[in-house]
């Protein structure tokens, strides 16, 4: 069958109608659809935003936990200066103060310039630089009872956490030779300790110290 | 929805319009030019779906067997049948009665045509000029067959009346249509009269032309009024060839759902009720004369498709805003329950603001430094146990000790602290035997404390591989000997 123009003129209401209807139905399925994806997105973006809320609310929880348990202990090592930068000074005058107590024969230290501590194991420091200003001892005993009592006087005299690598403990030449008139005045054991003072440094700090880096 | 039915006749034409099966309007146009004239005016206001049943003399009916063709072989051998038989109407039609099940299973065709167009072409013109939708043009014999459905004959006579064209007979052979004749009757002659005068002349007729098995008896079943009915059994003969079979046509009426009441024997609206219900398949019209109904057609399913379409995209539409509204529902209950954690979560962290720092630094600080406590060695963990030991064995005497973490032995992630001891046994003179086990006791006693000992130098290397010299006794010998410990320091 063949259509002729004023075939066309007979229908012509009804091909308007489909063409209305499908521009209709295109405006309406786009408007929908968009408004649809617009709400789902929204309805998205506050089911992340409510995973995010949990999540900080745990992290909190979790930061409550973690103050209750470390608040303490972390104010014990700000009090002892543990956390900051080293304090060569205290150090210093700390010893002199040991030196003074006569604990000792004799002593001398030298410490060394501070750098970054490498643990033996492992180690999570978290937000911070663990730092290390190498000390060496040269102490001289009478007897090896002293030594501990030089550590204690060390810990207590002075903030700070002096970090006890190893030590060395010999009889003095004199001593060995059992030449008794000696030995009195001067030390029977001579020892030496090396270990080092650490700090721990807040990476932040650090930042806000050197923007540039 | 509205449809047009016309019913015509060699002199008339009725036509009624149809909704919902009931006539809402009707009109009869007489065959004259005036009357055709009336026809067109009355069309002007009808756009419905038009259906043409013509009940007329002239229409003939041909069995033909044909090959049992496929496609545009089967369209060419139609055609040129048509062409033989009915060269000159445009009103022809072919029905396939049956497949033969033998030899070639031929079909078996009946053809037929309105064979005096110029009876329909009239009225047909008018139609077409009015851009009527004719959806075809039907005749009685073709819709007939439901009347005769479920009788148990397989040589059925029908015979109905129609008030404007005649007595019409139309001939069933195991329910299949194979011929039909119309007789005119004249004014004056009663339809009973017709009916028993034509019964005998159409037995004979189709005697004559072997449509009739010799030996079987003939089927008549008689559509009429119940009155008409009563007289006719009074006035037909009995014969042992046919068998009468009386329907009254509100019977008819009611079995076939027909809302209708007679009042006389006229079965137009018998045949007219069952166009409307239920087209055939084919007709006599050919695609010239139903070019509107096929362009109606087309607006229609335009309209329904836009109907459709637009019905389809409201729902999804509205799917879509039910959806919408439930996402905005929950997007702000989420939303709500958000901030209400969020508060919760202000007020714990509003605590944390006299702090040194935050809690994560503050559980890396604090657990950085007690790992570091635990790599710490006090002198008095040293020496404590070292000296009672020493104490035990009064015969050693010590010139060297010396401890030191070792980075490359732990233990459970502790490093181990390495201690070296060097000393000398006094009190055995040369009596090396006496020293060695002494300082075999000496070990165990360390090993009890938790240390690995592991002997670096012995007073007199006594093993296979060492080398043995004599010395001269003068004197005690110096019976030196280093050990070396290994200490996991303990937790802080």
């Amino acid at each position: 069958m063949k259509f002729s123009r004023a075939d066309f003129f007979l229908i012509r209401w009804s091909a308007m109608a489909i063409c209305a209807s499908s521009l209709v139905s295109a405006v309406l399925l786009y408007g929908s659809g968009g408004y649809a994806e617009r709400l789902l997105q929204e309805r998205r973006n506050a089911q992340n935003m409510l995973n995010d809320a949990r999540n900080r609310l745990a992290a909190a929880n979790q930061d409550r936990k973690n103050m209750d348990i470390y608040a303490h202990e972390y104010g014990s090592l700000i009090e002892n200066r543990v956390i900051g930068d080293d304090q060569r000074l205290d150090w210093m005058e700390g010893m002199e103060k040991i030196r003074k107590k006569n604990l000792v024969t004799g002593f001398s230290y030298t410490i060394a310039p501070q750098r970054i501590y490498t643990s033996p194991s492992p180690m999570d420091s978290g937000n911070f630089d663990i730092r290390y200003s190498e000390m060496k001892l040269r102490i001289d005993l009478l007897h090896e009872g002293q030594l501990p009592d030089f550590f204690n006087a060390l810990r207590s005299e002075i903030k700070g956490w002096y970090q006890l690598e190893g030590c060395i403990l010999q009889r003095a030449a004199a001593a060995v030779n059992n030449d008794d008139s000696t030995a009195n005045a001067t030390a029977h054991l001579k020892t030496e300790c090396s270990g080092g003072w650490v700090t721990l440094k807040s990476r932040d700090a650090l930042r806000m110290k050197n923007p540039v880096d | 929805m509205k449809r047009l039915l016309l019913f015509l006749s060699a002199d008339h034409l009725h036509a009624q319009i149809m909704e919902r099966g009931k006539i809402v309007a009707q009109r009869g146009f007489p065959n004259s030019p005036a009357e055709q004239e009336n026809f067109g005016e009355f069309l002007k206001a009808v756009k419905y779906p038009t259906y043409l049943l013509a009940d007329l003399i002239e229409e003939d009916f041909r069995q033909e067997t044909v090959p049992h063709l496929f496609g545009r072989s089967r369209s060419a051998l139609l055609e040129r049948k048509f062409d033989q038989f009915y060269r000159s109407t445009p009103f022809h039609q072919a029905t396939l009665l049956q497949r033969q099940k033998t030899g070639r299973r031929d079909d078996d065709m009946l053809f037929s045509a309105l064979t005096n167009p110029s009876l329909i072409k009239p009225w047909l013109d008018i139609l077409l000029a009015q851009q009527i939708p004719l959806a075809g043009i039907y005749s009685v014999p073709q819709i007939s067959a439901p009347l005769v459905k479920g009788h148990p004959s397989e040589h059925l006579l029908l015979i109905s009346w129609e008030k404007f064209s005649g007595l019409r007979q139309t001939y069933f052979s195991k329910h299949r249509l194979q011929f039909s004749r119309l007789t005119p009757i004249h004014a004056g002659l009663a339809f009973q009269e017709a009916v028993v005068k034509e019964l005998a002349r159409i037995f004979q007729y189709l005697k004559s032309l072997s449509l009739l098995p010799s030996g079987q008896i003939l089927d008549v079943r008689l559509l009429g009024h119940s009155h008409d009915l009563i007289e006719l059994q009074m006035h037909l003969p009995r014969s042992a060839d046919m068998r009468y079979d009386f329907v009254d046509l509100a019977d008819v009426a009611k079995r076939l759902k027909i809302d209708y009441r007679f009042t006389d024997s006229d079965a137009s609206q018998i045949f007219l009720h069952q166009l409307a219900a239920r087209l055939p398949q084919t007709h006599y019209a050919n695609a010239i004369h139903t070019h509107y109904f096929t362009l109606w057609q087309l607006k229609h399913a335009l309209n329904l498709a836009s109907i459709a379409l637009l019905f389809w995209v409201l729902l999804w539409s509205a799917a879509n805003l039910r959806q919408s509204v439930n996402d905005a529902a929950e997007a702000a209950s989420l939303k709500e329950q958000a901030q209400r954690i969020l508060n919760e979560t202000r007020e714990i962290t509003s605590a944390f603001t006299s702090t040194y720092a935050s809690a994560a630094d503050m559980k890396a600080g604090v657990s950085a430094m007690r790992k570091l406590k635990q790599y710490n060695a006090t002198p008095s963990d040293i020496l404590q146990p070292i000296s009672a030991a020493l104490d035990r064995h009064p015969q050693t005497e010590l010139d060297h000790l010396a401890w030191q973490m070792s980075a490359a032995d732990t233990l459970a992630d502790i490093p181990v602290q390495a201690i070296t001891l060097k000393g000398r046994l006094s009190g055995f003179a040369n009596d090396y035997r006496a020293a060695l086990g002494y300082l075999e006791r000496f070990q165990q006693d360390l090993s009890t404390q938790g240390y690995q000992v592991t002997v670096l130098t012995r007073p007199l290397d006594v093993s296979p591989d060492g080398s043995l010299t004599d010395q001269p006794r003068v004197g005690e010998q110096k019976l030196e000997f280093s050990l070396k410990l290994a200490r996991k320091p303990p937790p802080s």
